[in-house]
């Protein structure tokens, strides 16, 4: 089990359990913070958009998440509430490769 | 004195031209409802449309080829394809469960995806622009033959490398497909009538795949010619034709019916043109409000795996479900305010217009991309797009999985 830290759109924060072979996206959802992830993990709809903030520098030497494909940037990209550099799409996103100490917060709706 | 309410169905004929008033009704007394007449489980409220589409296990994509009449194995229709040398449909992207549905759309999802998208945004330009050329001296024209038509025709023949003036069968052999996909309501002569469109535009693609077998390029058909399933075989011609047409309909009958839908929203309100012509950036927001209070396919099936019950409703294993999404998008348990198109709903991509979960529209990008870019271009070159006259009646093609308007004559006046 990691345990993720997550801000929900109220802005209240949340200690989540999360098993490694899961998606961010499945984990959201299963904890009930309003993720509609209408394609249910399909990289298509766009619904299940995160902010996904790193450890600051000089935290401790995390991997950090698997770099989002072409395909992934391209979606983030053409949301309204896009943020260069810290927008995910959760269902691209697996659990194993979130460093301890990152911050998620759930986007605004479109 | 009481009165008696006729039983609702989706076999009146009205549901054609306004489909909503039924919806509604049966959203509100029985969002899981079996039709007498049509014989199928109408689906009509987003929570239950949310639990089938999370939910293959349980409600299947395979279809009953009854109701389905595409996918038919009938002897009678086997023949058809045999004697008149066509390639029998067969379920690859839209009608399969997983694994296999996994495996096709793996080989066009990229074609499709966010990325190539975003490449192809200029060039859709260009050609909505070429179109708009045509007509701009006229001061009037019908816009469904001369944009939402024409666009996705062009923007799918290029994408596959076909060549533009082949969009005729292309079209028809789309607009056979849909229909197909009525089968409850079609005559034999009909489902036939629909085969052998199918088989004369298999034989326009096998020519071009001919050629792109001796000379591959860089196009989505020499790309299914090469490209490997994951258990490493090669795709069947068959399997080609089946990926192929899916993509078609995508191109010919439920684009367009979201651009023409769009369109109309548009032309009907002159305020909305203004506001969007002030700030195009809420074209976007525009475009899935549209595809949410008028959506180009109004539903598809589900076919279930076991009993369930569900909203209340037991339902036996094998029972065809026709989900409407046309309806769940308009419940006002989740949509506030269904009825009204509103640029800033919270949630305006949560709408179920691509259906949901695995079998979510794979084509869904380029959609939108096309909606946005001939509203965009429109109201860039032209003002006071009105009906023409200003009280025409909108008539739609009569099918009950797509909502497309057959002609949508309108006036303007030329800005640039």
């Amino acid at each position: 089990m990691s345990e993720l830290l997550v801000i929900d759109r109220g802005g209240r924060t949340h200690r989540i359990d999360a098993k490694p072979d899961a998606t961010l996206m499945e984990v959201l959802r299963a904890s009930n913070l309003d993720i509609a992830a209408i394609c249910g993990g399909m990289l298509s709809c766009g619904t299940c958009h995160v902010y996904l903030d790193l450890p600051v520098a000089g935290g401790p030497a995390e991997i950090g998440p698997a770099e989002p494909t072409e395909d992934e940037a391209a979606l983030a990209a053409g949301l309204t509430h896009y943020a260069p550099g810290r927008s995910r799409i959760a269902c691209q996103v697996p659990v194993a490769a979130i460093p301890a100490l990152a911050c998620i917060s759930v986007a605004p709706e479109e | 004195m009481t009165q008696t309410l006729e039983p609702a169905t989706l076999a009146n004929p009205d549901i054609y031209q306004n489909p909503y008033p039924t919806y509604d009704r049966l959203r509100a007394e029985a969002p899981v409802y079996l039709d007498p007449v049509i014989g199928l489980y109408v689906v009509t409220g987003a929570e239950e449309m949310k639990h089938i589409l999370n939910n293959h296990q349980d409600f299947s994509s395979v279809p009953d080829t009854r109701v389905m009449a595409f996918y038919s194995n009938a002897p009678e229709i086997l023949e058809i394809y045999e004697k008149e040398g066509g390639w029998a449909p067969m379920s690859t992207l839209v009608t399969t469960d997983p694994p296999e549905h996994r495996r096709y759309r793996a080989l066009v999802e990229k074609a499709v995806g966010a990325a190539s998208v975003r490449g192809l945004r200029e060039n859709v330009a260009h050609v909505v622009n070429e179109f708009i050329d045509e007509f701009i001296d006229d001061a009037k024209v019908d816009m469904q033959a001369a944009i939402s038509m024409r666009l996705p025709v062009a923007v799918i023949g290029d994408l596959l490398g076909m060549p533009r003036n082949l969009g005729g069968v292309l079209q028809s052999m789309a607009e056979a497909t849909t229909k197909l996909a009525d089968g409850t309501r079609l005559t034999q002569e009909e489902i036939f009538a629909g085969h052998r469109a199918q088989i004369r535009g298999q034989k326009v693609f096998h020519e071009y795949l001919e050629r792109y077998r001796q000379q591959p390029a860089e196009n989505l058909l020499s790309h299914l010619l090469y490209a490997r399933l994951d258990t490493g075989e090669s795709l069947s011609e068959r399997e080609i034709h089946s990926v192929i047409q899916a993509l078609l309909v995508g191109g010919n009958d439920t684009t367009p019916g979201a651009i023409g839908n769009s369109l109309l929203l548009l032309a009907r309100d002159p305020d909305l043109q203004s506001t969007l012509r002030a700030d195009p950036k809420l074209i976007p927001a525009f475009a899935e409000e549209s595809m949410r209070l008028e959506s180009p396919v109004q539903g598809l099936y589900r076919r279930t795996q076991r009993e369930v019950t569900l909203g209340g409703v037991t339902i036996p294993e094998n029972a065809t479900l026709t989900i409407r999404y046309a309806a769940a998008n308009r419940d006002e348990k989740v949509f506030e305010r269904p009825t009204e198109l509103d640029l800033n709903r919270k949630g305006i991509r949560n709408h179920f217009a691509f259906g949901g979960g695995i079998h979510y529209c794979v084509g869904n990008m380029l959609a939108r991309m096309e909606i946005i870019v001939a509203v965009e271009e429109l109201l860039r070159r032209l003002d006071h797009i009105a009906l023409d006259p200003p009280d025409f009646i909108v008539q739609y093609v009569p099918k009950l999985v797509v909502r497309n308007p057959e002609g949508l004559p309108m006036t303007f006046t030329k800005r640039i």
